[in-house]
C-alpha cells in the first residue's frame, strides 16, 4: 500500500501539488499543503502515517512529489 | 551540497526542540549557511538585524537558498523615483533572482506564490540555536 504525506516544516505553500491533483492535495488554513483521505484533509500534512494513495492517482502523486519546490511530499510504502 | 553545520544536540523549550548550531562568531555577517537539524536542511544568516533561519528551497522552483545572497530591495515609490530599502532583510534566490523577506518568508512584491518557511531562532550565551518551529505569518 502506498501512502503520501506532507512535511509541513518545509512546505512553501506554492500549491504546485494541488494544481497537479486536487484529489490528493489541498491547502490548509495556514496556507500549507496537506493530504486528503476519503475526502477529508488530514492534520499536520498527514504526517507521519500519510493518506492511502489510490492506484489510479499514484502517477500524479509522484509527479507532484517531483515538482514540489519545497521537496516536502513523501511517498512511502507500507 | 554538504551542510556548513550539522547539529543533533537538542535542547527543549516550551515551544519545541531547539538544536545547538554554533557560536555566533562563526556566522560571518550576511553569509548564508546551510544547517542540518532534525534530518532537514535549513538556511541561516546573521545580519546587522539579528540571526535569521529559513527554508533551503525557493518556493518558485526549489532553488538552493543557501547559495543565494542577502540584499535590500526596491520599495514602492512614485514614478521616476527609485527607493532602495530593507537592506539586509531580503534573500535573492540564485536561480531566477526572486526575492523573499527573511523575516516573514513572503515573496517581495508578491511575485511568487507561496513563501519561504521561516523558523524560530534562539541565541543564548553567544551560541546560536535553531528550530523547525515555523513563525506564523
Amino acid at each position: 500500500m502506498i501512502r503520501v504525506y506532507i512535511d509541513q516544516d518545509l512546505c512553501t505553500g506554492s500549491m504546485v501539488c494541488e494544481s497537479i491533483t486536487s484529489q490528493v492535495f489541498v491547502m490548509d488554513d495556514d496556507g500549507l499543503a496537506t493530504v486528503l483521505e476519503n475526502g477529508v484533509a488530514l492534520a499536520d500534512g498527514g504526517a507521519p502515517l500519510g493518506a492511502v494513495v489510490q492506484p489510479d492517482l499514484l502517477a500524479l502523486v509522484k509527479d507532484a512529489s517531483a515538482a514540489c519546490p519545497g521537496g516536502c511530499i513523501h511517498v512511502v510504502e507500507g | 551540497m554538504s551542510a556548513d553545520f550539522v547539529s543533533t544536540e537538542v535542547t527543549s523549550s516550551a515551544d519545541g526542540a531547539f538544536y545547538r548550531v554554533a557560536p555566533i562568531e562563526d556566522f560571518a555577517l550576511n553569509e548564508l549557511h546551510s544547517v542540518e537539524i532534525g534530518g532537514r536542511t535549513i538556511t541561516m544568516v546573521r545580519t546587522e538585524n539579528g540571526i535569521f533561519s529559513f527554508g533551503s528551497r525557493c518556493p518558485h522552483q526549489g532553488g538552493p537558498m543557501c547559495s543565494g545572497s542577502i540584499h535590500g530591495t526596491m520599495l514602492p515609490s512614485d514614478p521616476d523615483e527609485y527607493v532602495y530599502g530593507q537592506d539586509g532583510e531580503v534573500i535573492r534566490c540564485p536561480w531566477h533572482a526572486y526575492e523573499f523577506s527573511i523575516r516573514t518568508g513572503e515573496s517581495i512584491g508578491g511575485a511568487v506564490r507561496g513563501r519561504v518557511p521561516v523558523y524560530q531562532v534562539d541565541v543564548r550565551d553567544d551560541v546560536v540555536y535553531a528550530s523547525l518551529i515555523r513563525i506564523k505569518r
